[in-house]
């Protein structure tokens, strides 16, 4: 999986994956204005990880995520997301009811937690996307490369 | 005749027909390759109808989901055999296809059945009105599609993440995640270095 490419390649993705993940933050940050969700943003940064994978080879990207942070990511942000539900419990509402988060009812409360649930669903998204890539790629490699 | 002039229309009657086409295809299709590259056109062509029926929303989801997926099934490939299993391997006999037909048949009645329960389309149902007129002043989004997926239907959003989550953990637990593919082999080959020619 680490097979040297062209120039043109390594350069075009050295252009395009950053502007990928920044393409995944500005959907992330605009979907309450537009298209765009937490999966969306999520698939879009995993996209570019795997882009990096492919062309840099599995090191590379492992270098910049690595599994151990994925995997934090991906129990984190599942925890954050049962979190944000069992915090209108707490704060004596129905499950998934933000209004706790702001105090006061109405749109800021639904905003920020609707944003946060986006933000999390993201986060465990892009995680999981690419650990899975990872995982199956790491395995190819080091069985059709049985000298490396 | 208003409807005939909409390219939207014809957008997505072209994206269908020729996903009907590749989904033949793929249902034939024996090669590993074949099956993931038709697998990433197929998603990728669903967002298209995605975006003819106006949801920029699903079709960015789709086919950033179309890529990833498809980069996953690739590699996972790559585990796999180049090639599916000879002819001579596959038991053929007459009657054999008649139950999955008949399977697939009653699904399709059953959905057939449903339809006309549906509200008409552009229409939406109770719910989706209620979310339309909501979304705006309740949760301050313009998005209604975010405002349904974040707030109306968060619950869903816990379920598609344990959903993920889910998947992750039956991998961790076939392969490993990760480190000791795809960082072992890095270690090794710095051992080897450091060890000398």
């Amino acid at each position: 999986m680490s097979a040297p490419l062209g120039f043109p390649v390594r350069a075009a993705a050295k252009l395009a994956t950053p502007l990928a993940l920044l393409f995944a933050i500005y959907v992330l940050a605009n979907g309450s204005a537009g298209a765009g969700s937490g999966v969306a943003a999520g698939a879009l940064g995993a996209g570019a990880l795997i882009a990096h994978a492919l062309v840099f080879g599995l090191e590379a990207a492992a270098r910049v995520a690595h599994p151990a942070l994925l995997r934090a990511g991906a129990a984190l942000g599942l925890a954050a997301l049962v979190g944000l539900g069992l915090s209108g419990v707490a704060g004596g509402q129905a499950l998934f009811d933000f209004t706790p988060l702001a105090q006061t009812p109405g749109p800021p409360a639904w905003r920020l937690g609707a944003g946060l649930l986006q933000g999390a669903l993201a986060v465990v998204t892009l995680c999981v996307f690419t650990l899975l890539f990872l995982a199956f790629a790491g395995r190819a490699g080091e069985l059709k490369d049985p000298a490396g | 005749m208003s409807a005939l002039a909409d390219p939207q229309i014809w957008a997505f009657a072209g994206a269908g027909a020729l996903s009907l086409a590749l989904a033949v295809a793929l249902a034939r299709a024996r090669a590993p390759l074949a099956v993931a590259l038709l697998t990433i056109v197929l998603a990728a062509l669903a967002g298209v109808m995605f975006l003819a029926l106006d949801a920029p929303d699903a079709a960015l989801a789709q086919i950033g989901a179309a890529g990833v997926i498809g980069a996953i099934f690739l590699a996972a490939f790559l585990l796999t055999g180049r090639s599916g299993a000879p002819e001579s391997a596959r038991p053929r006999s007459p009657g054999r296809g008649a139950p999955a037909l008949a399977a697939v048949a009653a699904c399709a009645a059953a959905l057939l059945w449903a339809t006309p329960d549906l509200p008409a389309f552009g229409e939406g149902g109770a719910a989706g009105r209620l979310y339309v007129n909501r979304a705006a002043g309740e949760v301050g989004a313009r998005s209604a599609v975010w405002a349904v997926g974040g707030d109306y239907r968060a619950f869903d959003a816990l379920a598609q993440a344990l959903l993920l989550v889910t998947c992750g953990l039956g991998v961790h637990a076939l392969l490993g995640l990760g480190e000791r593919a795809a960082l072992g082999r890095a270690r090794r080959n710095k051992a080897d270095a450091e060890a000398g020619p």
